[in-house]
């Protein structure tokens, strides 16, 4: 690689990182989104670091486990929003990763 | 929502006029389409009527005080444009300088994603204008975007630009970690002249698979439509220009699926 490369490279890496604010634990469900869509880092990608799951190239996957896996990301979603409380655990649980494909 | 980046850092190559012609046919197909406006330029705001210079909010203002993550004041930014079906995130001038602003903080790439994620039920279609330079706004864009199409002009100066295009595209790809669907859209094809004929030819030759295998016509109505500040296909839904666009999108459509 060139030294120019290098340093396009250092540029693209930094503007991609995720945001100071995320570290924080400002917005604890990003990390959750996070983690919950590493496994599928090689197949699937993320926009915006796991605020939606776009299944951009899904080669040789069933549909269905794509929409599942929108369908959970949905669902994390929306949790951001709720306060919790009983709602907000039960939907929580729901998104746990061993429930993801029925 | 589906994402699609028009983008080259070559300038005049047709970059806004694509965004406004497919954007037009998605509308008329009954989608609801939202298009943004990344070049502090505003040549797309402008077209519909408004003024870069004399808005109070744009794409720019999302970049601080982490106003991507207030959907309302994302949908209090957009604009109409002249179909009801279409809105508008608009660019103000200030654009210019966020490579300044931004500069050393982490993360400033993913805003835009960020922001369309909160529209994401509101919009079939987002398509994205950037500017013919690198920078914090096109990364924006190439991050944010499932598919990217790089329109250029069928000459020979055009083709270094989409060389550098592409190298751009690959390491932010690099980057990102992921594979990004990417179209190559002759444009201001002329097939009078040799320099059209010479210039696709070389550009099948490079770039065989992902070359479109048509091109997007010279047609005066495309500058027309942008004079009166209406979508080419309400001017002329036959022109030649429109037709070509009709074909592009075609394309686009099938492959994004
Ligand atoms: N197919 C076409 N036939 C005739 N004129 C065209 C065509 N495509 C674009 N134009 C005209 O060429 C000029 C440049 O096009 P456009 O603004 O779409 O390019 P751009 O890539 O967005 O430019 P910039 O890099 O400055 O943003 C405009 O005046 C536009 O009306
Ligand atoms: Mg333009």
């Amino acid at each position: 690689m060139t030294g120019n490369s290098d340093i396009l490279l250092g540029y693209f890496d930094s503007l991609l990182a995720p945001c100071p604010a995320d570290e924080s634990g400002e917005h604890p469900l990003d990390s959750l989104l996070l983690d919950a869509t590493a496994p599928f880092a090689g197949e699937a990608d993320t926009v915006a670091s796991g605020y939606r799951l776009i299944a951009l190239m899904l080669p040789g996957t069933p549909l269905g486990r794509a929409a599942a896996l929108t369908l959970n990301l949905e669902l994390l979603c929306r949790l951001r929003k709720l306060e919790p409380g009983r709602l907000h655990s039960s939907m929580l649980a729901a998104c746990e990763p061993e429930h993801w494909y029925g | 929502m589906r994402i699609w980046s028009i983008s080259n850092q070559k300038g005049g190559v047709g970059k806004t006029t694509t965004v406004v012609s497919l954007g037009g046919l998605l509308a008329d197909s009954g989608k609801r389409v939202l298009l943004v406006d990344l070049d502090p330029h505003g040549s797309l705001t402008s077209y519909f009527g408004q003024d870069p210079d004399g808005l109070d909010r744009s794409l720019y203002h999302l970049f601080f005080e982490q106003r991507w993550r207030d959907v309302d004041y994302i949908r209090a930014t957009l604009k109409p444009t002249s179909l009801p079906n279409v809105m508008m995130l608009p660019a103000t001038t200030s654009l210019a300088t966020l490579e300044r602003q931004v500069s050393g903080q982490d993360g400033m790439g993913l805003v835009l994603a960020r922001s369309l994620a909160q529209l994401w039920d509101e919009y079939d279609y987002v398509l994205l204008d950037t500017p013919p330079i690198l920078g914090v706004l096109l990364v924006n864009a190439l991050a944010a975007c499932q598919q990217l199409v790089i329109p250029t002009q069928t000459e020979h100066l055009a083709l270094k630009g989409l060389e550098r295009m592409v190298h751009t595209l690959k390491m932010v790809m690099k980057s990102q970690k992921r594979q990004l669907p990417y179209w190559i859209v002759p444009t201001l094809f002329d097939r009078r002249t040799t320099a059209s004929l010479t210039s696709l030819k070389e550009m099948r030759r490079t770039y065989q698979e992902a070359l479109w295998d048509e091109a997007i016509p010279v047609d005066t109505r495309l500058r027309d439509a942008s004079h009166e500040g209406v979508f080419p296909h309400q001017l002329d839904p036959d022109t030649r220009g429109v037709r070509a666009y009709r074909h592009l999108l075609a394309m686009l459509d099938k492959q994004g699926k």
